[in-house]
C-alpha cells in the first residue's frame, strides 16, 4: 500500500530552504515529511500542522548552530589561504598594508581630535543641565570681538536667584584670585579658583581625599589637584595641613583629580568662595549689580522650558552705560566651547569639519589603493578561484572568502595603526595644540567604533575586487586565457588613480596657500615697531621709579606706560565728536598712553602733532585719532574739532596717526582714539631695547622689577611672540595640512607603484620581445609610464578649480590676504608629477633593463 | 580526549541497533521509543553532522528498499573510529558507575 505523497506546509518548506545548505535540504525535508504524514494519518491535519510548526521552531537553533560549526571549519581553510596569499605576494601585501595602515592611522588620529572637541565639558554627570550665567551688555565691546556678551555676575546674584527662582537646583559662584604661595622660602605665583561648595555638586570633580560636604564651607578652605598636592607635599596626604600665602593661611580640606584637558574650566586650586568675605568683603557684601567680577554656574531641572526661564530673568535687567539695558541670560554648558561670541568659545567647528574632511579623504585614497591593487593582481588568484569553482564553490562562497580576506587584511592593518597612533599621539597633540590622551583610545565605545569602521572599510573596499574575481569563468582561467577583462575595469581603475591625485594635489595647493598667507601675516608691516620690545602688566609697581631706573641702563632705549598695547587694546567706548548726528553711536577703541608711547612704537603722525609735555594742557584734554576713526567721523578738517568718549567735555583732536594693526589681520582696522593720562590708568609697561645683548637687558629688567616689587613676579613677553601667538591656530592648520598632504601623496604614489609593478609583470613578455626587436630603455620606460603620466596630468585639470574655490573661501576670512597666484597651482602640479614619475620610473627602469632571455623563457 | 554528549552517544548506539537501516526518521523514532522522551529533528541533525565531522559516522545514499516511494535516503553507519569511541565511552562508564550498589546502600530503604 502506497502512502499518498504528503508534503509539508509551504511556509515550513520555505523556512527550511533558507536555513539549510543545499545538500542537506532534501533529506531533512523527506525525514520530516515521513513523520508528518504519520501524524497526519493518526491525529488529523490540525494537529499535524501544529506539530510541523513546533518541530521547525524547536529545530531552528540547532540548525543555526550547525551552520556556525560549518562556517568555522571553512574559516580555518580561508584563513590558511589568506595567509598563504599574503606570504606569497609579499610585495603587494606590503604595499597595500602600508598604505592602508597609514590611512587608518591618520583617520584614527583625526577621530581622536574630533572626539576631544565634541566631548568638551561633557564629562560632567549633569552636563545636560548645567548652565552658565552670561550678560548681554549692548554697546560694551571687548577687543577682538564685536560681541556684547559678557561672562560676569555679581556676588549677590546667587542668594537672590536661589530664593526667587525655583527652577534652579544648585547654583555656585566662581572667581579667580592670584595668590603668591610661600613654601620653604620659595615664592610661587598661583591662581586660586574660588568657588561655592555647590560647585562640587554641579560639576563632577571627584575627590580623591577629603569630604565633599565639608571641603569648601569655611573661609580659607583649600582643595588641591593631584599635581599640586604632589608639587607641594610630595607623597603625603595634604588634607589637614596648611599652605601659606604671603599674608594668609589656607587649610587644605581635600584633593581632586587633575582637570581633564577638554574642559573650559581649568584650575589647580579650589578655594572656598567664603574666603572673599574676608579678603574682598566690599565686593562680597555689595548689593551693587555692577560689581560683577565673578562667574556663576547653575543646574536647572531637566526639561525646564528655557524660554520661560529666560523671561523670568527679565526681572533682573538694569540700566547700564549709555542708557542701554543690561540683561541676564543662561548659556548651556555644551554651547560654551563652540560659541565664539562668548568668552570660552575657543572651539572652532570650522576646523572640525576641515580635519574630518581631510581624514576621510586620506582614507579614501587608501581604499582606492586597496581596490586597485586587489583587482590588478586578479590573475594570480584566478587559478585558485577557478579550481574552487570547479570543485563546487558557489559564487557567493567565493565572494564571502574574498571579502573575508579583505576584512582580515584591514584588521591586521588596524592593529598596526593602533600601535602607530599610540607612538605618534604626542607629536600630533603638539601639532594641533590640544592635549589628546591615549586613554580615550582604550575606551570601549571608541574601540568598538574603530573596529566597526575597519570592518566596514574592509567590506567596502573588498567588494569590488571580490565581485570581479568571482566572476571569472573557470574554463577561461584554466585554459590560460588570463585577461583582466573588459575595458570597463581599466576605466574604473584609472578614475580611482585620478581621484587619488586630485585629492593630493588639492591638498598640496592648500598647504602652499596656507604657508604663503601665514608668511604674509608674519612679515606684513603693522605700522608700528614690533622688534625688541617687551611688555608687562604694570601690577602695582611704582612706575616712575621703575622707568627712571630702566632708562639709566644702556641697553634700554625707551619706556612707556599705557592702558593697552598694540596687541591688546581691550577698551572701547562710544565716540562722540563735534558735528555728528545724534543718533550715530559708533564704537571706538580706546587707549590711554604716556608721552613716550608714540616714539617707543614709532607710530607715524600724518596730521597735527604728537602729545608732548610742552603743551601742558595735553593731559586729559587732547586726543589723537587713527585714520579709520577720522574716516568714521567724516570730518574733513579734524584738527581742533572737539572729541570725547560718551560725551564731549573739553577734549579735542590734536593729531591723526597712520592706521596700524592693533587686531589680527582677519579684521579691517577699526577706529581708535588715543588720549594721554596719568599713570593711574596704566595697565601695561612697554620697554624698547637695544638689539645687542638682549639677554643681559632682560635680566636687568627682571632684577629691577624684583627689587621694586618683590611680591609679584615680572610677567614680561616680547611683542613679536605675542604676534606669533595670534596666528597660532593658522600655523597649526598649515603644519597639519603639510603633513597630511605628504601622507596623501605618499599613499597615492604607493598605489601607483603597485599598479606599475603589475603592468610590468603582465607585460613582461611584450617587453622582452620589444627589446629583442631593438627597443632601448627609454622607449620601454615611456611605454610603461605614458598611461600614468597622462592620468596625473588629467588630475591637475580637476584639481585646480577645486583648489581655487576652496582656498578662496578660506582666505575670505581674512581682511588682509594674499592673492591666489597661479604659481601655487603650477608648483603643486609639478611636484605631484615629479613624485609620480620618480615612483614609476624606478619600476619601469628595472623592467626595461631586465634580460629578455628571462622574460621569454616561460611560454 | 573529546567527550561525547549523551545524545551523541545514544545516537551512535541507536545506529548500531538499526544495523544499516539508520536514517534520520528511524533514529528519531528509535530514540523516542527507547528513551521515552521526544527529540526534535534539528537536535538530531546537529548531532549527526557533528559525529560525521569528528569521523565517527559515515553516510551512504541508499537505493531504498523501504516503503517510501523509491526516493533515496541518507543512511548513517558507524566507522571504526566510532566503534572505538563507543568502547572508550563504555569503559569510562564502567569506571564511573563502579561500586554503585555499595555506595547507595544507605538509600535503599528510603523508598
Amino acid at each position: 500500500m502506497r502512502d499518498r505523497k504528503v508534503k509539508l506546509p509551504d511556509i515550513g518548506r520555505m523556512i527550511i530552504h533558507r536555513t539549510l545548505p543545499f545538500a542537506e535540504r532534501e533529506y531533512f525535508i523527506r525525514g520530516m515529511e515521513e513523520e508528518y504524514s504519520e501524524i497526519l494519518r493518526k491525529r488529523g491535519s490540525l494537529i499535524a500542522r501544529f506539530w510541523c510548526w513546533m518541530e521547525i521552531i524547536k529545530s531552528l537553533p540547532f540548525i543555526f548552530c550547525d551552520n556556525f560549526s560549518r562556517s568555522k571549519i571553512m574559516l580555518k581553510n580561508y584563513l590558511k589561504i589568506a595567509f598563504r596569499i599574503l606570504k606569497r605576494q609579499k610585495a603587494f601585501s606590503l604595499i597595500n598594508l602600508v598604505g592602508l595602515t597609514i590611512g587608518l592611522s591618520s583617520c584614527i588620529l583625526i577621530m581622536l581630535y574630533v572626539d576631544f572637541e565634541l566631548e568638551f565639558d561633557m564629562f560632567h554627570e549633569n552636563a545636560d543641565d548645567i548652565y552658565r550665567v552670561v550678560m548681554k551688555q549692548p554697546g560694551n565691546y571687548v577687543s577682538g570681538s564685536t560681541s556684547d556678551w559678557w561672562v560676569v555676575s555679581p556676588a549677590i546674584l546667587k542668594p537672590t536667584w536661589e530664593s526667587e527662582l525655583p527652577d534652579i537646583i544648585k547654583i555656585a559662584r566662581t572667581g579667580r584670585s592670584r595668590v603668591v604661595i610661600e613654601k620653604d622660602g620659595e615664592l610661587f605665583d598661583e591662581m586660586f579658583f574660588m568657588v561655592d561648595p555647590e560647585f562640587l555638586e554641579i560639576f563632577t570633580y571627584p575627590l580623591i581625599s577629603g569630604s565633599r560636604e565639608t571641603a569648601l564651607n569655611e573661609p580659607f578652605d583649600l582643595v588641591l589637584t593631584k599635581s599640586m598636592a604632589v608639587k607641594y607635599f610630595g607623597d603625603e596626604d595634604p588634607v589637614g595641613k596648611t599652605l601659606n600665602s604671603t599674608n594668609r593661611q589656607y587649610k587644605i580640606t581635600g584633593v581632586v583629580e587633575d582637570v581633564p584637558e577638554n574642559s573650559h574650566i581649568k584650575f589647580d586650586f579650589l578655594a572656598s568662595f567664603e574666603t572673599y568675605r574676608i579678603t574682598s568683603s566690599r565686593t562680597f557684601n555689595s548689593d551693587n549689580w555692577f560689581n560683577n567680577p565673578y562667574d556663576t554656574y547653575l543646574t536647572l531641572e531637566p526639561d525646564t522650558d528655557l524660554e520661560a526661564f529666560d523671561k523670568k530673568l527679565r526681572k533682573y535687567d538694569f540700566e547700564g552705560f549709555g542708557e542701554s539695558i543690561y540683561s541676564f541670560h543662561v548659556q548651556p554648558l555644551k554651547d560654551i566651547h563652540f560659541n565664539k561670541d562668548i568668552q570660552g568659545g575657543e572651539g572652532d567647528t570650522r576646523y572640525l569639519y576641515i580635519f574630518s574632511g581631510v581624514g576621510l579623504l586620506i582614507l579614501f585614497i587608501a581604499c582606492f589603493n586597496f581596490i586597485n591593487l586587489s583587482t590588478a593582481r586578479s590573475n594570480s588568484r584566478a587559478r585558485e578561484l577557478g579550481i574552487r569553482k570547479v570543485i563546487g564553490a558557489y559564487k557567493k562562497q567565493l565572494i564571502k572568502q574574498l571579502l573575508g580576506e579583505s576584512v582580515i587584511f584591514t584588521l591586521i592593518s588596524l592593529v598596526l595603526s593602533l600601535i602607530i597612533v599610540w607612538l605618534v599621539l604626542p607629536v600630533f597633540s603638539y601639532l594641533i595644540g590640544k592635549e589628546l590622551s591615549v586613554e580615550r583610545l582604550l575606551d570601549v565605545k571608541f574601540i568598538f567604533g574603530i573596529v566597526f569602521l575597519s570592518i566596514a572599510v574592509g567590506l567596502i573596499s573588498g567588494s569590488y575586487p571580490a565581485v570581479i574575481l568571482s566572476s571569472f569563468r573557470p574554463v577561461n582561467i584554466l585554459k590560460g586565457d588570463l585577461n583582466s577583462g573588459k575595458k570597463g575595469s581599466s576605466i574604473f581603475r584609472n578614475s580611482l588613480v585620478v581621484l587619488q591625485f586630485v585629492i593630493s594635489i588639492v591638498m598640496i595647493v592648500s598647504t602652499i596657500t596656507l604657508y604663503n598667507q601665514l608668511d604674509f601675516m608674519r612679515n606684513k608691516k603693522l605700522g608700528y615697531q614690533k622688534e625688541h620690545i617687551v611688555t608687562m602688566p604694570a601690577r602695582g609697581i611704582d612706575f616712575d621709579t621703575f622707568k627712571n631706573e630702566l632708562l639709566n641702563y644702556s641697553g634700554i632705549t625707551a619706556v612707556s606706560g599705557s592702558s593697552g598695547i598694540p596687541t591688546r587694546v581691550g577698551w572701547s567706548n562710544i565716540g562722540v565728536w563735534e558735528g555728528r548726528d545724534e543718533t550715530d553711536k559708533p564704537f571706538f577703541y580706546r587707549l590711554n598712553v604716556d608721552f613716550d608711547f608714540f616714539d617707543l612704537y614709532d607710530l607715524e603722525i600724518v596730521q597735527g602733532r604728537k602729545f608732548s609735555k610742552e603743551h601742558g594742557s595735553d593731559r586729559g584734554k587732547t586726543y589723537i585719532l587713527n585714520e579709520s576713526a577720522i574716516k568714521r567721523t567724516g570730518l574733513d578738517e579734524p584738527i581742533g574739532k572737539k572729541f570725547g568718549f560718551w560725551e564731549i567735555k573739553e577734549g579735542s583732536i590734536i593729531g591723526v596717526v597712520k592706521d596700524f594693526h592693533f587686531e589680527s589681520l582677519h579684521k579691517i582696522i577699526a577706529p581708535l582714539g588715543i588720549g594721554v593720562y596719568d599713570r593711574e590708568s596704566f595697565n601695561y609697561i612697554s620697554v624698547k631695547m637695544n638689539s645687542e645683548n638682549l639677554d643681559d637687558t632682560i635680566n636687568f629688567i627682571e632684577n629691577k622689577w624684583n627689587e621694586l616689587n618683590p611680591k609679584r613676579p615680572c610677567d614680561f613677553t616680547f611683542i613679536d611672540d605675542q604676534l606669533d601667538g595670534m596666528y597660532k591656530s593658522e600655523k597649526r592648520i598649515a603644519e597639519s595640512f603639510g603633513y597630511f598632504s605628504l601622507i596623501a601623496i605618499f599613499i597615492a604614489c604607493l598605489g601607483l607603484f603597485g599598479l606599475v609593478s603589475f603592468i610590468t609583470i603582465r607585460k613582461t613578455k611584450e617587453i622582452g620581445i620589444r627589446k629583442v626587436l631593438g627597443a632601448n630603455i627609454p622607449v620601454i620606460i615611456s611605454l610603461l609610464s605614458k598611461e600614468f603620466i597622462l592620468l596625473v596630468v588629467i588630475s591637475n585639470i580637476f584639481a585646480w578649480p577645486l583648489g581655487w574655490y576652496a582656498m578662496n573661501k578660506w582666505l575670505e576670512s581674512f581682511a588682509f590676504r594674499i592673492d591666489l597666484n597661479i604659481v601655487f597651482f603650477i608648483l603643486a602640479g609639478i611636484s605631484a608629477l615629479l613624485i609620480a614619475m620618480v615612483t614609476i620610473s624606478y619600476q619601469a627602469f628595472r623592467a626595461a633593463s631586465a634580460n629578455p632571455v628571462n622574460s621569454l623563457r616561460y611560454e | 580526549m573529546k567527550i561525547l554528549t549523551k545524545l551523541e552517544e545514544n545516537v551512535l548506539l541507536m545506529i548500531l541497533k538499526l544495523d544499516g537501516e539508520a536514517y534520520i526518521v528511524s533514529i528519531k523514532r528509535g530514540l523516542e521509543d527507547y528513551l521515552r522522551s521526544s527529540f526534535s529533528f534539528g537536535a538530531l541533525y546537529l548531532s549527526l553532522n557533528r559525529l560525521i565531522r569528528d569521523g565517527y559516522l559515515k553516510t551512504s545514499i541508499g537505493e531504498s528498499t523501504s516503503t517510501k516511494g523509491g526516493r533515496a535516503k541518507k543512511y548513517y553507519h558507524l566507522t571504526l573510529k566510532g566503534v572505538e569511541k563507543l568502547r572508550e565511552v563504555q569503559s569510562i562508564q564502567n569506571i564511573m558507575w563502579e561500586n554503585f550498589e555499595n555506595l547507595t546502600e544507605d538509600f535503599k530503604d528510603a523508598k
